[in-house]
């Protein structure tokens, strides 16, 4: 409702605007715009200028008629007034001759008011077509130098010649009336040279141009140029210039030949034309200025209207569209622009015959056009609404033809192999680079023969480049694109799982690409994390389930241990608590084995990495198995470098390594055999080395004997679990170092290599000491 | 020696440990007070005079951790934890809260009794041995060492030393917190270079481990820091 009201004040303010357009308009139309309503004083403005220059040129008018229609204040009938050559030879027509002819063909003139009128209806005689070549005509002295040349040329019949010799003398009558007698505010007197060489004075006044002077605009000219004049009126009047005769004579020779004085008395004593001017020029200005009013108001309210009009349930998101909004926008403006045509062509047919019945005659032109502007107005205001409307509904690019199109470009270019699209991407640039190139060389060939070659072929070489530059700096972007996609393939095939790219980086295809990375990113980072999840799940698994083996373990042991004491005398059942005891034992070994090999397996230990010296540890190492070697008569030969071996490593778990290798050893080497342990110091690598010779055959390879935990293999038929090796290699793994298993016939070997040690290489990975409050809480 | 017989707590939700535990500590001549869980144990302190208690973790009500943090309020009687998690972290958390020591299941039962005995001795007789001060006597914790008659008693008890592992110790003593690498040992004690790999020295300190220490594997006083050295960690 709100916006119907506001457009109908906006169609009243556009009206209201073109009504104070046609005012303004109707009110200049002596051609000197609006630029004189600021001219108070009558007399100052160009209108009254215009007045007596059109003066003048009557002035010299009326002085050419009288020449030749009057003599001695009567007018001269016998005077031969044109010379014409006929059929019959020269003839001679007088004044009265050509009234008696043009009586005839129906013209007669009033006695009384000097008007003259034809009638139509008389009866044509042969007279008419009577030709006639004009020579000379006295009432149009310059006939004759500007009549036509060539043959056919100044041909008349008798019939048009005497009525407009008539015209001519009812106009010097007209004339006579305004010029011939004195009084009126118009003074004027002019001495001039005639056509007859004689010199002639036509006036209304017999004052000086110096009394002339006094009573407000005055002009006086003598001979020629402006140099002569001297006027204050302004703009100067323009007819004033030349003679009456000027045509006739040519420059003029002398000075006398030619004066005319001009004086207007601006008080404006007489009723005459220019008092009546200067009365309705005072209505004029206020006329124009009602119409300025209202083309300022009218302008104003339309504008507020129309802004009103765009506001009023025009909200971002919040437009209501309609049906015709899914419309694609070319067409439906396409439609609209049709029936703006359709509509213009009915109102020519409508309006012109109204404004030709209302508005005066010369305007005709200024309603036409304003009629049509007012229905294209209109037109656009309503393609602007809507407009708006898509642009608030935001299907503004949507629904349009270019958009569909570049959509389903884009879309072909994206879906399509990346081969064609390469393919017609490379031919269009060349296509475009032949056709500009060609276009500038055109330019080039045709020298510049014009201006336009100029403009364009520097608007070619402008097109050329920046085409050139937009297709480079789009290779460039579309390069430093794929250069960050691979960084990220790169970083993520080496193992930084969650490493991301933004997408807001990349365009095209290249989005997609990248997309696709992030995907399998966030793939990688998920399953990373479930197994992350699951490996603890297990360990836990395997902690709790160790924990709860123990209790009742404990509870074995110690009673198993009590039968001992009680000093059994029956052999048999002190031989079934034996294997009790060592059954007891060995579950008791496999519980602590498996729980450290789950927990070493899936990385689930604290590391406290130190600086570790080799031959210390391997000194310490046989210091501590010298009594299990001694007890199977096995000679331990440990050679290594005088200087200390370091590497990074935590001191408890290398020990827990070394004592499974050891402990391996003390087991299943031959007995009075010797075991080498040497360390030696390398390049790269610092190495310890364990070798003994088997007492079984090693019918096994080295891979079975470190993996048994995760594969699950038959075991070895001896006390151990057979996890020894497993976590020996598992934790020396996760302090960064390898266990290496070689099997040579009986020959057992195993070399634990760890990169060689360097200052700072302690990192921060040290066991985190949980703060007790926090242990006990959880 | 006539001695008022000794009360020790067991507290543990499993019985048959508690019994087993009992006729350990009975046979030893030991009074023991059963209690199942940890309000139990604190309600018996209430009424008995005990003079150890030995605390499982893993209780219902209140567990061995809460409990010892509620003996502590009041007593510095000797509690030893026994506990099927075995991990490190259990171990010092449960030494951190003001547990005297802390034995893993499943455990050797003459061990518990060894170290039941070594706290006790620690508890009773050492606590008024602290006025003997002389220059010649090094301490560190239960360990004794006499210089003047070559003397090294672990909780009160003697312990007889060759007299180079008695050097060794002593240096170690001596300089307690000090990790001392076989090398720097060898100097000091035989003041000359060592000779290329010889674990003589190595030797010397597990025979010394063996004598001292209740459990070698898990040394109290002569720790062995792996790959480095060796050193006697300072204690009060």
């Amino acid at each position: 409702m709100k916006k119907i009201i506001i457009l109908i004040i906006h169609t009243l303010s556009v009206l209201l605007f073109s009504a104070g357009l046609s005012v303004i308009y109707m009110m200049s139309g002596e051609g000197f715009g609006i630029s004189w309503i600021g001219e108070q004083d009558f007399a100052e403005s160009p209108i009254f200028a215009e007045m007596v220059n059109d003066d003048i040129a009557r002035i010299k008018e009326y002085a050419v008629l009288r020449d030749a229609f009057e003599e001695n204040g009567e007018i001269a009938n016998d005077r031969t007034v044109v010379v014409a050559e006929t059929t019959n030879g020269r003839t001679s027509y007088s004044l009265r001759e050509l009234s008696t002819l043009a009586a005839g063909y129906g013209c007669t003139m009033d006695p009384e008011t000097h008007r003259i009128s034809i009638d139509r209806t008389a009866e044509e005689d042969d007279a008419v077509n009577y030709q006639l070549k004009i020579e000379y005509k006295l009432y149009d002295p310059d006939y004759y130098a500007k009549r036509p040349q060539g043959p056919g040329q100044g041909i008349m019949n008798l019939r048009d010649l005497s009525i407009e010799a008539m015209q001519q003398l009812a106009r010097y009558y007209e004339l006579d009336e305004i010029f011939g007698t004195a009084g009126g505010n118009f003074s004027y007197s002019m001495h001039y040279l005639n056509a007859e060489g004689e010199y002639r004075d036509v006036y209304n006044t017999e004052k000086t141009i110096i009394d002339l002077m006094e009573s407000g605009r005055y002009l006086y000219v003598t001979g020629s140029g402006q140099s002569g004049m001297e006027t204050n009126i302004s703009p100067i009047p323009e007819n004033a210039y030349e003679s009456p005769s000027a045509s006739l004579e040519g420059p003029l020779e002398q000075e006398d030949e030619y004066e005319l004085i001009i004086g207007i008395d601006t008080s404006f004593p007489y009723t005459d034309r220019y008092s009546e001017a200067a009365a309705s020029y005072k209505s004029d200005i206020d006329r124009v200025y009602v119409g300025l009013g209202m083309l300022i108001a009218g302008g104003l309210a339309a504008l507020i209207s129309l802004i009103l009009l765009f506001y009023a349930g025009h909200e971002r998101g919040r437009a209501v569209l309609r049906p015709s909004d899914n419309i694609a926008l070319e067409l439906y403006v396409f439609f609209i622009a049709l029936i703006g045509i359709v509509i213009t062509w009915a109102s020519d047919r409508i309006s012109d015959p109204i404004i030709r019945l209302l508005a005066p005659s010369g305007a005709y032109g200024f309603y036409h056009s304003l009629v049509l502007s007012l229905v294209v107005y209109a037109l656009s205001i309503y393609v602007l609404g809507i407009l708006i409307r898509r642009y608030n509904g935001g299907v503004l690019w949507k629904n349009t033809l270019l958009c569909g199109f570049v959509k389903s470009v884009s879309e072909l270019s994206q879906r399509g192999s990346l081969a064609a699209a390469m393919l017609s991407s490379y031919l269009g640039v060349i296509l475009v680079n032949i056709g500009l190139s060609a276009a500038a060389i055109y330019c080039l060939l045709q020298r510049f023969e014009s201006g336009a070659y100029m403009i364009a072929f520097c608007a070619m070489c402008i097109l050329l480049l920046g085409f050139d530059a937009v297709v480079f700096w789009r290779l460039f972007l579309q390069g430093k694109q794929r250069e960050e996609l691979s960084t990220a393939l790169k970083t993520i095939s080496q193992g930084e799982t969650g490493y991301e790219v933004s997408e807001d980086d990349f365009s095209g295809r290249e989005l997609s690409m990248a997309k696709d990375i992030n995907n399998i990113s966030q793939g990688l980072r998920k399953a990373l994390n479930e197994q992350v999840k699951a490996e603890r799940l297990r360990a836990d698994l395997i902690t709790n389930v160790s924990h709860d083996i123990r209790t009742p373990l404990t509870s074995i042991i110690n009673y198993v241990d009590l039968i001992k004491r009680e000093n059994i005398q029956n052999e048999k059942v002190r031989g079934y608590v034996d294997v009790l005891d060592k059954k007891s034992e060995r579950l008791r070994n496999l519980t602590e084995d498996l729980l450290e090999a789950s927990k070493a397996s899936s990385g689930n230990v604290k590391l406290e990495m130190t600086k570790i010296d080799l031959v210390e540890l391997s000194m310490q190492a046989g210091a501590e198995f010298e009594d299990k070697f001694a007890q199977r008569s096995l000679e331990l030969c440990l050679t290594t470098p005088e200087n200390p071996v370091y590497i990074l490593a935590d001191g408890r778990h290398l020990w827990r390594v070394l004592e499974n290798l050891y402990n391996n050893a003390a087991k299943y080497a031959m007995e009075n055999t010797r075991i080498y342990a040497d360390v030696i110091a390398g390049e790269t690598e610092n190495v310890f080395t364990i070798k003994n010779i088997s007492s079984e055959k090693l019918n096994i390879s080295p891979e079975e004997l470190t993996e048994r935990f995760v594969r699950g293999d038959e075991s070895r038929h001896t006390e151990g679990s057979g996890l020894g090796l497993s976590i020996a290699q598992s934790l020396t793994r996760l302090m960064g170092g390898r266990l290496e298993i070689v099997i040579d016939g009986d020959l057992y070997k195993a070399n634990i290599h760890f990169p060689l040690y360097e200052e700072g290489m302690e990192s921060p990975e040290h066991m985190e000491e949980k703060s007790l409050i926090e242990i006990i809480d959880g | 020696m006539a001695q008022e017989q000794q009360t020790i707590l067991v507290c543990d939700d499993d019985r048959e440990i508690v019994d087993a535990i009992s006729i350990y500590l009975s046979g030893e001549g030991f009074r023991v007070v059963k209690a199942y869980d940890g309000k139990e144990a604190l309600q018996l302190l209430q009424d008995e005079r005990v003079d150890l208690i030995i605390m499982d973790v893993m209780m219902p009500e209140l567990d061995g951790i809460h409990t010892t943090l509620k003996i502590r309020e009041t007593s510095s009687v000797p509690i030893i934890i026994l506990s099927a998690k075995a991990e490190d972290t259990d171990k010092i958390l449960g030494l951190n809260i003001g547990a005297d020591d802390y034995i893993s299941k499943p455990f050797n039962p003459l061990e518990l009794v060894a170290r039941v005995k070594s706290q006790l001795r620690r508890y009773t007789k050492l606590g008024n041995m602290s006025g003997v001060q002389s220059q010649s006597v090094y301490k560190c914790g239960g360990l004794m060492i006499n210089d003047d008659n070559k003397e090294v008693f672990v909780d009160g008890e003697p312990v007889k030393l060759t007299p180079i592992e008695y050097n060794i110790l002593l240096l170690l003593v001596k300089n307690a917190g000090k990790v001392f690498s076989i090398d720097e040992i060898f100097q000091q004690i035989w003041n000359e270079e060592a000779i290329g790999a010889d674990n003589t020295v190595a030797v010397h300190i597990r025979h010394i481990r063996e004598k001292i220490e209740i459990n070698p594997r898990e040394p109290r006083y002569l720790k062995v820091v792996w790959g480095v050295g060796y050193k006697v960690e300072k204690q009060p």
